[in-house]
């Protein structure tokens, strides 16, 4: 017992090691996601000593970049199961090696939302108030309670599934089914209540027409499903560089194929929204008038949502077109497709449901310098886990790092 | 690369025959990393208030006994009198038996003079800047309900314009409240007698509550608040009044201060046009009764089904 | 490897500045909360705009307060009022069909109202008066929903105040004047 436990620190204790040598590429890379993390952390501090009037929030906009970035990230999170579905499910061999990556990347883009989540509240020295039976946990009437619960269960799960197999891949022992398969199918209908909960946050509230809408759910899952296995493309890219991890062409053109179905399903649902609200024309209209066309004469986000329409039809386009079976292209529509999808739903939906007010007031609203500073210092943390978790994991993926012989015999 | 991975294998540690300037180097950087962090982490010694550990670990309002109530309303007057200099009178007030609030509006007697805003500005010690103010008058024109036609921040010389009427709008307290479904800490709940009331010290400020509002009647302090010293009601209540921190919500609570000790709202009093008209609606004679039975009402946003408590009507 | 140890310098310099900056306050601009001044107290005033002159009427004329009849008995009421010179003459009339004092105002008594059946109605209970015109408001205000209450809503716990009608309507013009509003809503940013 007190062996695998020895045993257990000395592999953490390597991958801590681990992280902090590489090649001046990769120093200077950690350097650069350390100094914003820590710049955002300065701005942080900064809100904490005078309140969130440090953003651009007001009682009319009350929710902004930050919530705009976590349910982009919840979304991210979620789209992980686009790679274990194919695997697990359908036994797919091109996908296999970069499972365990797409779970990784969930861990990151988890713990990237829940930091969102906690620099948005006022209070976050009260966050004790939120833990089951300790604090007052409104669950399961509020739907926040439930995006904790299923939030943090989901970050656990992707933890445990990937620690287990790495770990056992060090031990260079065969992983016994029963302590993570059960575990993995869990995590498939898990990653798709985590980004339904978040839709339902918003859907749920009569109050707010713009979210007060069915489709939200169906929109959501199919843009995550879109954005996320494109930010996993273009990474499985970058692992293919900078290190000797063999990803075939293959396991980024079987995403490829996930992601046309995911954007033609995506862009069909925002095109039902579109034609229903403007059909209609009632005055319910207001929110996704304000948004497309601008209202009153206020027209900030206008540029915006086009650009973003812009960008995933295009997006939309390439991938349908045989043409992206060239990695460029591919790359091309996975940018435009994480980049537009990033406006299209956190802005772009975020906002606009604020505007204008139940009472029919406009009051736009721009994020404020250090709102975008501590925006950007979450997202540089977010890449740091990220890097850290594959810097760890690859060498033990490919063998490099395993336990030393003379340790696992006894 | 290949020589590197032969140490991982040999030296789980990597604690291997490493130079005396390497092992300096290396912890150079890593000082120079934490004093980076540190430096990043300077901001917070500008926290005014100092910690305070039973705050920080007091239980909700329901769950605290009359004894804890009574260490807590002590705490909250020593810290009043502290930042604004008045001995406060802090109470915990709780809710009559057989009495349930409703108030009603009549439309066609409001002047849209902001009276109302500004007196409950006062008597609930709501901050000067940033402005919170509870009641939102709205000027409509005749003809419409719709409230995007609407237009909050008239500044005329004189009122009531022709061809306009004013409504203002504030926390409905409804009997199905959308903030209470969405709160995740239950820090806001409905009382008894109808009011729905906020635990300053329990809410976490995620303002979902706020979102969730179909009235906009919820308030965030984003800062800290700033209460002119002379300007500070001494009559408190923990659930209503009390001065609040910066990062929790807060909302109108129809003067439970005053309404829970008999005594009609602020909003009500300053009217002058007397157009507000407030009681038990249990109370069969009351005059709240009598609008209700005899009076056209209607409220805002019934589509919406929060059965609020707050009727407007118009009577010329 | 040795390639990279010279990096640790460029490294530890970044460090270095990084946390200047942070100590000399260089990332984002300082905060500032719009000053609200505060609203005059003028509006926050619970007088009723009007003395209702419950306690009988009086005038006052070079600094002394006279009772109607101080003046009035003696001199004769006239048939159908005339022009008013000498005194009252600040009053407007412009309440409706009640185009001359003595549909309102006792033609001898001139310390009582009258109404329209000739009887007469003090001062003190002007509303008895109004009643006969405007019942439905009259009716409204007994059962306490028009006018400007203050007090308490809970009658065991104490009384609510209902000014009289003359309180806040004028009785000779009665049509409200606009009134100057409060200020607007701020706005924080």
């Amino acid at each position: 017992m007190a062996k695998a436990l020895l045993n257990y620190i000395s592999f953490l204790c390597r991958c801590v090691a681990i992280s902090f040598k590489g090649s001046t590429r990769f120093y200077a890379w950690m350097t650069f996601l350390t100094v914003l993390t820590l710049i955002g952390l300065n701005a942080y501090c900064k809100q904490l000593v005078h309140g969130l009037h440090m953003t651009g929030m007001t009682d009319q906009v009350s929710w902004g970049a930050y919530i705009a970035n976590f349910t982009y990230l919840v979304g991210m999170a979620a789209a992980a199961v686009m790679l274990v579905i194919p695997v697990y499910l359908y036994k797919n061999k091109e996908l296999e090696d970069v499972v365990i990556i797409g779970e990784l990347f969930a861990i990151a883009a988890i713990i990237m939302a829940l930091l969102f989540v906690v620099v948005d509240l006022g209070r976050p020295d009260r966050f004790w108030h939120l833990i089951p039976f300790i604090g007052k946990f409104n669950w399961p009437i509020s739907m926040l309670s439930w995006d904790v619960v299923v939030l943090n269960i989901y970050l656990l799960l992707n933890m445990h599934v990937c620690g287990y197999l790495l770990y056992m891949r060090y031990l260079r022992r065969k992983p016994t089914k029963a302590f993570y398969l059960p575990f993995v199918f869990i995590s498939i209908i898990w990653a798709v209540s985590i980004h339904t909960v978040t839709a339902f946050l918003f859907a749920g509230l009569g109050g707010r027409p713009f979210w007060n809408t069915a489709i939200l759910g169906p929109r959501f899952i199919a843009s995550a499903f879109v954005s996320g296995p494109a930010f996993i493309v273009l990474s499985l890219q970058f692992i293919r560089r900078f290190s000797d991890y063999k990803i075939a062409d293959q396991a980024l053109f079987t995403l490829r194929k996930l992601m046309q179905v995911a954007m033609l399903i995506s862009f069909f649902l925002f095109l039902n929204e579109f034609f229903v609200e403007l059909y209609t024309d009632s005055l319910h209209v207001a929110s996704m008038q304000y948004l497309f066309f601008g209202l009153h004469g206020h027209n900030a986000l206008v540029p915006w949502i086009w650009t973003a329409i812009a960008f995933n039809f295009t997006a939309l386009i390439l991938f349908v077109l045989p043409a992206s079976r060239s990695i460029k292209w591919l790359n091309l529509a996975c940018i435009l497709s994480v980049v537009g999808i990033w406006i299209e739903k956190g802005m772009g939906l975020i906002i606009p449901g604020f505007i204008p007010t139940p009472l029919g007031e406009i009051v736009e609203y721009t994020p404020s310098w250090n709102e975008i500073l501590i925006c950007v210092g979450i997202w540089a943390f977010g890449f740091l886990i990220y890097t850290i978790l594959l810097k760890t994991s690859i060498p033990v993926l490919l063998g490099k790092l395993h336990i030393k012989h003379k340790e696992a015999k006894k | 690369m290949s020589e590197e991975n032969k140490e991982n294998n040999d030296n789980p540690l990597n604690t291997g025959p490493i130079s005396r300037r390497d092992f300096l180097k290396r912890g150079a950087v890593l000082t120079s990393g934490i004093t980076a962090m540190v430096a990043a982490l300077s901001p917070l010694k500008q926290l005014e208030d100092t910690f305070d550990m039973e705050e920080f670990v007091q239980k909700h309002y329901k769950e605290l006994t009359p004894k804890e109530m009574e260490g807590v309303l002590k705490r909250i007057a020593k810290k009043v009198e502290k930042k604004y200099g008045t001995t406060p009178n802090v109470q915990d007030i709780k809710p009559q038996e057989g009495v349930e609030f409703s108030y009603a509006l009549n439309l066609s007697r409001c002047i849209g003079c902001r009276r109302c805003v500004h007196a409950c500005v006062d008597e609930n010690n709501q901050s000067r800047s940033p402005e919170v103010q509870y009641i939102r008058v709205l000027k409509m024109p005749q003809g419409t309900m719709d409230m995007e036609k609407g237009d909050h921040h008239y500044n005329v010389k004189k009122v009531p314009e022709e061809g306009h009427f004013y409504m203002p709008v504030q926390c409905h307290q409804c009997e199905k409240p959308p903030c209470v479904k969405v709160c995740p800490v239950e820090a806001t709940w409905q009382e008894p007698d109808g009011i729905t009331v906020i635990d300053y010290d329990w809410c976490i400020g995620c303002r979902y509550c706020e979102a969730a509002c179909p009235y906009w009647a919820r308030r965030f302090n984003f800062s800290e608040p700033s209460i002119p010293k002379e300007k500070i009601n001494p009559n408190m209540n923990y659930l209503s009044n009390r001065p609040r921190s910066k990062g929790v919500m807060e909302k109108c609570h129809f003067c439970l201060q005053r309404t829970r000790e008999g005594k009609l709202p602020a909003c009500l009093e300053v009217c002058p046009t007397g157009s507000r008209t407030f009681g038990n609606i249990l109370d069969p004679e009351s005059e709240i009764s009598y609008i209700l039975k005899n009076k056209r009402v209607f409220v805002l946003k019934e589509e919406a089904g929060t059965l609020p408590r707050f009727f407007y009507y118009f009577d010329k | 490897m040795n390639s990279s140890k010279k990096y640790y310098w460029p490294i530890i310099i970044v460090f270095v500045l990084l946390a200047l900056s942070f100590v000399l306050d260089m990332w984002g601009k300082p905060i500032k909360i719009k000053q609200n001044p505060t609203v005059d107290s003028k509006f926050l005033s619970h007088d009723t705009v009007r003395d209702p002159l419950v306690h009988g009427a009086k005038i006052e004329q070079a600094g002394f307060k006279y009772n109607c009849n101080e003046c009035h008995a003696y001199l004769q009421p006239p048939e159908t009022p005339k022009k008013l010179i000498g005194a009252h003459q600040h009053i407007v009339l412009k309440h409706g069909i009640n185009d001359n004092c003595f549909k309102c105002h006792h033609r001898t008594k001139r310390e009582s109202l009258v109404d329209i059946y000739g009887t007469e109605v003090p001062f003190k209970q002007s509303a008895q008066l109004c009643q006969k015109c405007h019942g439905p408001k009259y009716r409204d205000w007994k059962a306490g929903v028009h006018g400007r209450p203050s007090g308490y809503w809970d009658k065991t716990k104490g009384e609510t105040i209902k000014p009289t009608c003359a309180a806040c309507h004028n009785p000779h013009a009665p049509k409200f004047q606009p009134i100057e509003p409060a200020p607007a809503p701020a706005g924080n940013h």
